[in-house]
């Protein structure tokens, strides 16, 4: 054992000792590539940003430090005399909280249930969850159109072309990923915690409210910001849902306010950009750790 | 006790306002709209309060909530799409059946033995009129706005007081026959002037000084036989049978088809015009082989240059590791749209700084949006920027947990580093990523986001399709049901959608089998 750990010992050394110039550029050369891969993934970024402050408000020429910089676009932007970005902006702020809200609390009931209690039709319920993941949105895309034209009809505030509808079709789809990834979490909470609770005297929803639902706070942050990030920077449904510019969100606006012409708006756009997806994107790497860990469980980002 | 008691009361009392919306939202679906989704609401609520108010059923009280939003919402839409994938619902087969031939049969035509009525107009102080019509023969009516049809008036009927030479009354009391100059007047008002006469129409077609005012009867073209589910067209008597969503007649050369039709099930046809029809075919397949070649290359290219970050920065004596990490996490973090929209501005012809210093260097032109190949270079190339801080840092996790053991036994068998990488970390990296890979897939051959923005699916293939050279199936679908430009096709997009299924779901269902998915939730 001792003699092992000796040889072992004297060996890292010796390459150590062979291999440290060999090291030294290796580690030289590595901190050359990041650096050139940083500029690659920064570029685009710092472009957008310099052209926020480039008074210019135009894609010709754009450079990341611009010239005479100004907060002209930010108060063509705030004046709302142009667009109406700050209206998408609390359009996507309001769809995405409601939604995470709502997501958070049908999740949050329905994963204690499957894992604190057991009853018939528990492992259909957890099959079915899983079995509807595997049909892709795709399928679901011309019947979500369909059919909230067809709520809208008597319900207004939930049809077509309005934030209501797009906030139901993302509340719906809150069972899948998040009640398995929360599920799991409650599993690795000792059921004795909740035997204690209920020794005492507490009733099942006391146990649920005021005993587990506190030790389940990391999970409950991981499902928010996923279902918050998810609905904010998600695409496809309102682009397929919302007709008017007064219910676009952030992300339909802004890409249907440039549109094909990068010669002028280019400065509003990245200041209303900038605006809209500089907290999101400084949480996003705040948070990696979670959302990387709870995105590998579940789905890819959107 | 007392507090039991109370919570039942609000329990109660929070269920009855739910029925009460619940049902009125059942009964208004039902009614109008669809009847399936109508009872299907309505056995949700029948449920839900089933498993309120049964004590046996308390655990489903926690997740009854969400399912319902869950069938409602997913499950539901699912079936509908099945269903509409097997119809012609969209743009020439919008309206229901009944409703088409209600619109047939409201189509009046004037024929050519139409009866044509003179028409005197009367008016009182009150400014309301009559109208007094003599047809060929003689015969004379009278028509009161406000009342349907024209009244027959025996020659001879008393209640008219005196006639002059043409039958006419000279007066009807307190009405007076409109003078010639206020006739004029008024004629763009009498010019439209239309008596209905159900199912029939009398409609003025001449106004002259010398002959007065000319009004014909129109007749509708279109009977309706409900025995045989037919219409003719009164007349050339044809008749249209209905077959498959249309009204027709005739066939092969000769069938001609009936605008509008109506929704109907047209069995596997949405599926097979993939196979058969020439117009369909050529587009879907490159579609398809684009699809699948852009998802099998961005899986590809982000985990190629991830992996690649990911390596340089596993290393214990790196300095300044998180920073690295986070700068290069950034292309992720920020909204994809925001990305694509960028690149695609960086990249344009005209503006683009990227594009700009590329053709100068190249020292030739660069259109990377109107060139069918340069387009989906450039669509790998963003998605490649896009994607790879998601495969550097789950390819971190998984380097990480490679045992160092295996590397130190691989240097004492004396291989070297590029024999370690090739035989100890890429397999060892596959296995752990492998999920996340073919999740990745699933995802990519599904993202839309990226083809939309980068060039709305352009260039345009051809005249004939909506499908352009670098859509992917699912904005292929987009383009069918919702573009408008070329119309909407509801049962195709779906059918497009269900295909889509066939390719992804299957894959998402073994890779749920290959990460022991069912058997945790079975546990």
């Amino acid at each position: 054992m001792a003699t092992a750990t000796r040889t072992t010992t004297r060996r890292r050394t010796d390459r150590e000792g062979m291999v440290m110039p060999n090291r030294r550029r290796n580690l030289i050369i590595r901190l050359v590539l990041l650096i050139l891969g940083c500029i690659f993934a920064l570029y685009p970024v710092l472009l957008i940003l310099g052209a926020s402050f480039d008074p210019r408000d135009t894609l010709s020429g754009a450079r990341i430090i611009p010239e005479n910089p100004s907060l002209v676009n930010y108060q063509t932007l705030f004046s709302g005399a142009q667009t109406p970005i700050l209206r998408w902006l609390m359009n996507s702020i309001i769809v995405s909280s409601i939604s995470t809200v709502i997501v958070l609390a049908l999740t949050v009931l329905a994963a204690y249930s499957l894992s604190r209690f057991r009853f018939s039709g528990r492992r259909t319920t957890l099959l079915a969850t899983l079995v509807i993941q595997v049909f892709p949105i795709a399928v679901s895309l011309v019947a979500f159109y369909l059919l909230l034209d067809q709520i809208g009809e008597i319900v207004p505030w939930l049809g077509l072309n309005t934030l209501g509808g797009l906030i139901i079709l993302y509340c719906g789809g809150a069972l899948g990923a998040n009640a398995f990834l929360m599920k799991g979490y409650f599993d690795t909470i000792p059921r004795d915690i909740d035997e204690s609770a209920k020794v005492d005297g507490a009733s099942e929803w006391q146990t649920f409210a005021w005993i587990i639902l506190p030790l389940i706070r990391p999970i409950l942050a991981v499902v928010g910001i996923l279902t918050f990030i998810g609905t904010f920077n998600d695409y496809l449904i309102p682009r397929v849902l919302l007709r008017d510019t007064q219910v676009f969100t952030l992300a339909v606006g802004l890409t249907t306010y440039i549109g094909n012409d990068f010669s002028q708006d280019w400065g509003v756009f990245t200041a209303g950009a900038i605006i809209g997806v500089l907290p999101i994107t400084i949480a996003f790497i705040v948070l990696q750790t979670q959302i990387i860990g709870g995105l590998a469980q579940g789905a890819v980002k959107g | 006790m007392s507090v039991t008691i109370r919570n039942q009361v609000i329990k109660i009392l929070l269920l009855g306002i739910f029925d009460v919306f619940a049902v009125q939202f059942a009964v208004a679906l039902g009614s109008r709209i669809s009847i399936i989704l109508g009872l299907g609401i309505a056995v949700f609520t029948i449920v839900i309060n089933v498993v309120f108010l049964s004590d046996r059923l308390y655990p489903w009280r926690w997740i009854v909530p969400a399912l319902a939003g869950m069938f409602l919402l997913v499950v539901y839409p699912i079936g509908y799409s099945m269903v509409v994938a097997f119809t012609n619902y969209g743009d020439g087969h919008l309206l229901a059946k009944e409703q088409v031939i209600a619109q047939k049969l409201a189509d009046l035509y004037q024929p050519s033995d139409a009866k044509t009525y003179s028409v005197t107009v009367f008016r009182n102080a009150a400014n309301e009129f009559r109208y007094w019509l003599v047809d060929e023969d003689g015969n004379a009516f009278i028509h009161r706005p406000g009342e349907p049809g024209i009244v027959p008036v025996a020659p001879d009927d008393p209640a008219y007081g005196e006639r002059d030479e043409n039958g006419v009354p000279t007066s009807l009391d307190g009405f007076v026959p409109l003078e010639r100059a206020a006739l004029l007047q008024s004629a763009t008002t009498l010019q439209n002037l239309v008596i209905e006469a159900p199912p029939n129409e009398i409609r003025v077609t001449n106004i002259s000084p010398l002959r007065g005012i000319q009004a014909q009867e129109l007749t509708p073209r279109w009977s309706y036989d409900p025995a045989t589910d037919t219409l003719t067209n009164v007349e050339t008597g044809t008749v249209y049978r209905s077959e498959r969503g249309n009204f027709v007649t005739g066939e092969g050369e000769s069938r001609e088809v009936l605008q509008p039709g109506f929704p109907a099930f047209i069995g596997f046809d949405n599926f097979l015009r993939v196979l058969n029809d020439a117009r369909i075919r050529d587009p879907f397949w490159r579609v398809f082989l684009w699809t699948v070649v852009f998802a099998a290359g961005s899986v590809f290219l982000t985990l190629g240059l991830g992996l690649a970050f990911a390596m340089l920065l596993n290393s214990r004596d790196l300095p300044l590791k998180p920073f690295f990490r986070s700068i290069l996490i950034i292309p992720y973090a920020v909204p994809g749209w925001l990305v694509v929209t960028t690149w695609r501005g960086l990249l344009n012809p005209a503006y683009g700084p990227v594009n700009l210093t590329l053709e100068n260097l190249l020292n030739t032109q660069i259109d990377w949006f109107s060139n069918a190949t340069l387009v989906k270079i450039a669509i790998l190339f963003v998605n490649m920027y896009l994607g790879f801080p998601y495969m550097m840092l789950i390819s971190l996790g998984a380097l990480q947990s490679i045992p160092g053991d295996m590397y130190e036994a691989a240097t004492i068998d004396g291989a070297n580093g590029r024999q370690q990488f090739r035989w100890i970390t890429l397999p060892m990296l596959l296995v752990a990523l492998a999920p996340l890979l073919v999740a990745s897939f699933a995802f990519n051959f599904n993202n839309f986001t990226v083809i939309e923005l980068f060039n709305n699916g352009g260039p345009p293939m051809s005249a004939a399709t909506v499908a352009g050279h670098s859509d992917i199936l699912l904005s292929y679908t987009f383009r069918l049901a919702f573009s408008g430009a070329r119309g909407t096709d509801y049962g195709f997009a779906a059918a497009i959608g269900i295909f889509i299924f066939f390719i992804v779901g299957p894959i998402t269902y073994f890779n749920f089998r290959l990460t022991r998915q069912f058997e945790e939730a079975a546990a």
